[in-house]
């Protein structure tokens, strides 16, 4: 599989086993781009610490 | 200067172009050619205004100092301020990025919009950051951008890798550098802000909805009842889910979709509102779902039906796959679904493209809505929005068919002409200062 550098499939985690195209080349908007890592990321930082009312334990959903 | 006035040829350097920029170039010079462009609005037309390229420092978790590079490309702005997404991504570069500004500038003159074109973005992998980090390298890529950006001026929207939270961040930067009695006029400097924060109710249906809207236009103008008609999906996103959603509330039935883990058929139909719940519960994927089988691949564009919807990536229709195609319609939810060649192919077959600089022109509308929203200081219901976005799409969908019938073009040539005469008449009304 060849991706392109200048392709979003680099970043991409379905990218090797992706059934949408096996030209992986110059691809700069897709529906199926996903970059997990961030979203685990995200769950983190559910929980704001930095506002005063968090300590009340109220919790926020990534937007 | 007389902008009707024929100018002299003037020898220029060709400029290497690649890639992306080159097919947005190719696709705008062709048109163009079509409707006999005034040569001095081309050569207005075929530049960005202002390309914008910035470097500047963020403090990390660990206390370390890293140097981002962010880029603004702000193509035209003479039907309003410019409009467009900003993306972080490693592999933006300054072409891309004008590419994706030109293109912007032909979408929301097309969509009648008071807007311009303009994209931007951060070369980073966000993959790598935490998320406070990811927060202040928004807020000082904000702060670099200054008065770059604006609500009268220049529009951002979210894009790949950033979102409703991106934006919130962006507008609450940009509002804390104005003064108290000022910050809150200064909202709808971006679009696409969660809804508690100026966002707009409905802004994830918008694309899909406008997807689902320009199909059934063209099936009442060929006096076709969407009620039983099959139909197949590429990508089971935001886009392709709402399109499915609303074409199956009219009656139709979803016999095939395509998603990144693979392909799924059933001929009696496919539930979509349970297709969506088993994806939630199965790692975002459609493979395994209840009442349906697995095909190959590659036998996805091939597949029986009225309706095929690509809502995907670009490039998915190929002069290989065109005569496989048995849809009487092909709805562009993504952009550049379908190649040239196989363009070529299929409208001699007599299959109609509804084009996607006018099909998935929802979402943008969906973006307007929320500025106008902020800027009149107002909040609107769903059904209002729903409402809104039919008769804006119904008004564009209806000029774009007249001039493809007139003309005896295409529908995408035809949007394309619209565009860039909507350009041409403001630029010859004005004129050019001094």
């Amino acid at each position: 599989m060849k991706i392109n550098k200048k392709s979003l499939c680099r970043t991409c985690v379905h990218a090797i086993v992706c059934s949408l195209t096996s030209n992986k080349k110059f691809i700069w908007s897709c529906s199926e781009y996903d970059a997990e890592i961030i979203e685990n990321a995200n769950l983190k930082s559910i929980l704001i610490p930095n506002f005063s009312f968090a300590k009340s334990g109220k919790e926020f959903k990534t937007i | 200067m007389n902008l009707i006035q024929e100018v002299k040829p003037k020898k220029q350097k060709k400029q290497p172009k690649q890639g992306m920029l080159e097919n947005v170039m190719k696709q705008f010079e062709s048109a163009a050619d079509l409707i006999n462009l005034n040569p001095n609005i081309k050569k207005i037309l075929s530049v960005t205004n202002n390309e914008l390229i910035i470097h500047f420092p963020v403090k990390m978790d660990n206390g370390d100092v890293e140097i981002f590079k962010g880029y603004r490309v702000q193509h035209n702005n003479a039907l309003g301020p410019y409009k467009g997404g900003l993306r972080y991504h490693p592999t933006i570069d300054i072409d891309a990025v004008k590419a994706l500004a030109i293109w912007m500038t032909w979408k929301t003159s097309l969509a009648g919009l008071p807007y311009g074109g303009a994209k931007g973005g951060i070369e980073i992998d966000p993959t790598k950051y935490s998320i406070t980090e990811l927060e202040r390298i928004t807020r000082r890529f904000t702060y670099a951008l200054g008065d770059n950006i604006g609500p009268e001026h220049d529009i951002p929207a979210p894009d790949v890798n950033t979102n409703s939270q991106t934006m919130a961040w962006i507008a609450d930067t940009y509002m804390s550098t104005k003064k108290p009695s000022e910050r809150s006029k200064n909202q709808h400097v971006v679009t696409g802000k969660p809804i508690g924060s100026g966002g707009l109710e409905g802004r994830d249906r918008a694309t899909g909805y406008g997807v689902f809207l320009t199909i059934k236009f063209w099936a009442d103008h060929e006096n076709i009842k969407l009620e039983n008609k099959t139909f197949i999906v590429q990508g089971f996103g935001n886009v392709g889910y709402w399109t499915a959603h609303f074409l199956e509330k009219e009656g139709a039935k979803l016999v095939g979709v395509q998603d990144a883990f693979g392909t799924i058929v059933n001929k009696e139909g496919i539930g979509v509102e349970n297709l969506l719940e088993y994806t939630k519960n199965n790692h975002g994927s459609i493979v395994g779902f209840s009442n349906s089988r697995e095909i190959a691949k590659g036998d996805f564009f091939g597949l029986d039906c009225d309706i095929c919807v690509p809502a995907a990536l670009g490039n998915q229709i190929t002069e290989n796959i065109a005569p496989q195609i048995k849809a009487s319609i092909i709805a562009e939810g993504a952009n550049g679904p379908t190649t040239v060649e196989a363009e070529a192919i299929l409208l001699k077959r007599g299959v109609t493209i509804i084009p996607d600089i006018l099909c998935n022109s929802g979402g943008v509308i969906g973006s307007y809505f929320e500025w106008l929203q902020n800027r009149n200081g107002e909040l609107w219901e769903l059904d209002e929005i729903l409402e809104r976005l039919h008769k804006k799409m119904k008004e564009v969908f209806t000029k774009v068919l007249v001039v493809s019938e007139s003309k005896k073009i295409d529908m995408r040539t035809a949007a394309y002409v619209l565009a860039i005469e909507r350009l041409e008449r403001t630029y010859v009304q004005r004129g050019v200062f001094p």
